[in-house]
């Protein structure tokens, strides 16, 4: 069953990858491999300007369940497409400490 | 002559001439590697200078309260909005058997703070108004026992106290020249706000070097950031201003003319602003934001002394905070502030920008838990820092100002 847009069923492959919190989408990026990395990307970056042209209409705080899904996908090409274009696709940064080290806290106060 | 004199020659120690007194010896590497140099700084830094707890914005409204615990200081404080809108701030203790009277992060009260451990009640001014049993008690406490108060005031909308019984001078006087700094800086339109937060195994000063001085950028993240902060005649880092303002200090930055946005980076920043977009919304309403007016200014700087820095970019602004948890180790705490995504195109265009900045900064954070280990090793007595490391060598001479003053 397809679980994005109609309009982007191409990217079903990829539906996987798509993690609500920077923290699971980071930890997807660090666990794999560099032609998995390069592979997404190749995938998305023809799509990710109309994916995000498209989603532009639906209201960020009420999305539907597929548009979200698609929300999420695009928001993982950003920690892949830093990973391939300024790490020469490897998912862990280089000398460097762990994410788990300097975490996002939205809620703080 | 060769080419390396005459570079040598033609530049000279600009930044030092506006602060010869710091000196250009060494820095002995004991005031990151000493727990006694570290107690001192306790005493005479920690428990005497005005500290950032956060924003006014945190606390809209009346009741509301957050607390924050300095464990460098050795106490919990509670800021409260009180009922007339004042904000105030408290030890965070009980005054009946010295608990911890709010245990949550924040909240808000409906006026009244009421310990959970046998419900002492303070109104939001820290008077002690109800105890139960209080007829049980030896003597009337009500009205007396009132919550420890301590020195509390606002600039720009940041949050400030001092531990100080009795500050040696105000917020304004401690801030001094600082104080005009970015005075117009629309610091309530960012109203997203991004924190970070993480414990580093190095002494806060280590930690918070890395963000008070750009040249390691064009070496530690040449990945991320090729040049983007440097080029043409400016091969480490294109600064165009420091300049120090009593105990604090700043810079001013320009973006590198050759640095190229990568393509998702550049569709991104096509959305919503970075780091690398040269949005120059703030200078319209701060006019003393790139003081050399350099049609490649990136940002500016400011770093409070003991341990605040804001960088306010044309579009963002983020704040870094830096609290020793003991002689080795920091809590740095990073607050990106961003305007309010309206829509998934401007989502997009901030989760590039955060990821765009945490990657660096991982980078910082090994480069500075190697310095600690290195230093307390033995092997090396002192470090050097040159003209364009000026203001971290500023934040030394501060520092140990501090801890060398007498009484």
């Amino acid at each position: 069953m397809n679980v994005l847009p109609t309009k982007f069923a191409e990217l079903e492959t990829l539906s996987d990858w798509a993690g609500s919190s920077e923290e699971e989408r980071v930890e997807r990026r660090r666990n794999s491999s560099p032609e998995e990395l390069k592979s997404f990307y190749g995938l998305m970056k023809p799509q990710l300007e109309a994916v995000l042209k498209y989603l532009d209409d639906f209201p960020l705080d009420d999305m539907p369940a597929a548009e979200e899904k698609l929300l999420h996908l695009a928001l993982m090409m950003v920690e892949v497409a830093v990973a391939v274009e300024k790490y020469d696709a490897v998912g862990v940064v280089p000398l460097a400490i762990p994410p788990q080290q300097f975490k996002p806290i939205y809620d703080a106060k | 002559m060769d080419d390396k004199v005459k570079d040598t020659e033609s530049k000279p120690h600009r930044w030092l001439e506006r602060r010869p007194e710091m000196g250009t010896e060494p820095v002995p590497v004991s005031r990151v590697t000493d727990p006694d140099y570290y107690k001192q700084e306790q005493e005479k830094i920690f428990k005497r200078a005005w500290l950032h707890m956060g924003r006014v914005s945190e606390i809209p409204n009346k009741g509301d309260w957050f607390v924050q615990d300095i464990v460098v200081a050795g106490t919990s404080i509670i800021i409260v909005r009180g009922q007339d809108n004042k904000i105030r701030a408290f030890h965070n203790i009980c005054r009946h058997r010295g608990s911890k009277l709010a245990l949550e992060d924040k909240g808000t009260c409906s006026g009244m703070l009421s310990c959970r451990f046998h419900g002492w009640t303070y109104d939001t001014e820290g008077k002690l108004s109800y105890i139960p049993q209080a007829e049980n008690y030896y003597e009337p406490l009500v009205g007396k026992q009132n919550l420890l108060s301590v020195a509390c005031d606002t600039w720009e909308g940041f949050i400030f106290i001092n531990l100080d019984p009795e500050p040696k001078e105000t917020l304004l006087e401690f801030l001094g020249p600082a104080a005009d700094r970015f005075e117009g800086y629309p610091f309530d339109e960012n109203a997203t706000e991004l924190i970070y937060r993480g414990d580093i195994k190095a002494n806060w000063k280590l930690v918070m070097d890395a963000q008070a001085e750009a040249v390691h950028a064009a070496f530690v993240h040449v990945n991320p950031w090729p040049g983007l902060f440097s080029g043409g005649e400016s091969p480490f880092a294109n600064y165009l201003d420091i300049s120090f303002y009593g105990k604090h200090s700043g810079y001013s930055l320009a973006g590198g003319t050759e640095y190229e946005p990568t393509a998702v980076e550049a569709l991104a920043l096509s959305m919503g602003p970075s780091v690398s977009s040269s949005g120059d919304s703030a200078t319209h309403t701060c006019k003393k934001l790139n003081p050399s007016n350099d049609p490649n200014w990136s940002f500016d700087c400011l770093v409070l002394f003991p341990n605040f820095i804001i960088y306010c970019f044309g579009g963002v602004y983020h704040t870094h905070q830096f609290w020793p948890l003991d002689h080795r180790t920091t809590t740095w705490e990073l607050r990106m502030h961003l305007p309010k995504a309206k829509k998934a195109s401007e989502l997009f265009s901030q989760e590039h920008a955060k990821i765009f900045l945490r990657d660096p900064f991982l980078e910082d954070g090994v480069i500075n838990e190697e310095m600690q280990k290195a230093m307390e090793s033995g092997a090396m007595s002192h470090v050097y820092m040159q003209d364009d490391e000026a203001l971290i060598r500023h934040c030394y001479w501060v520092a140990h100002n501090a801890v060398m003053a007498k009484d």
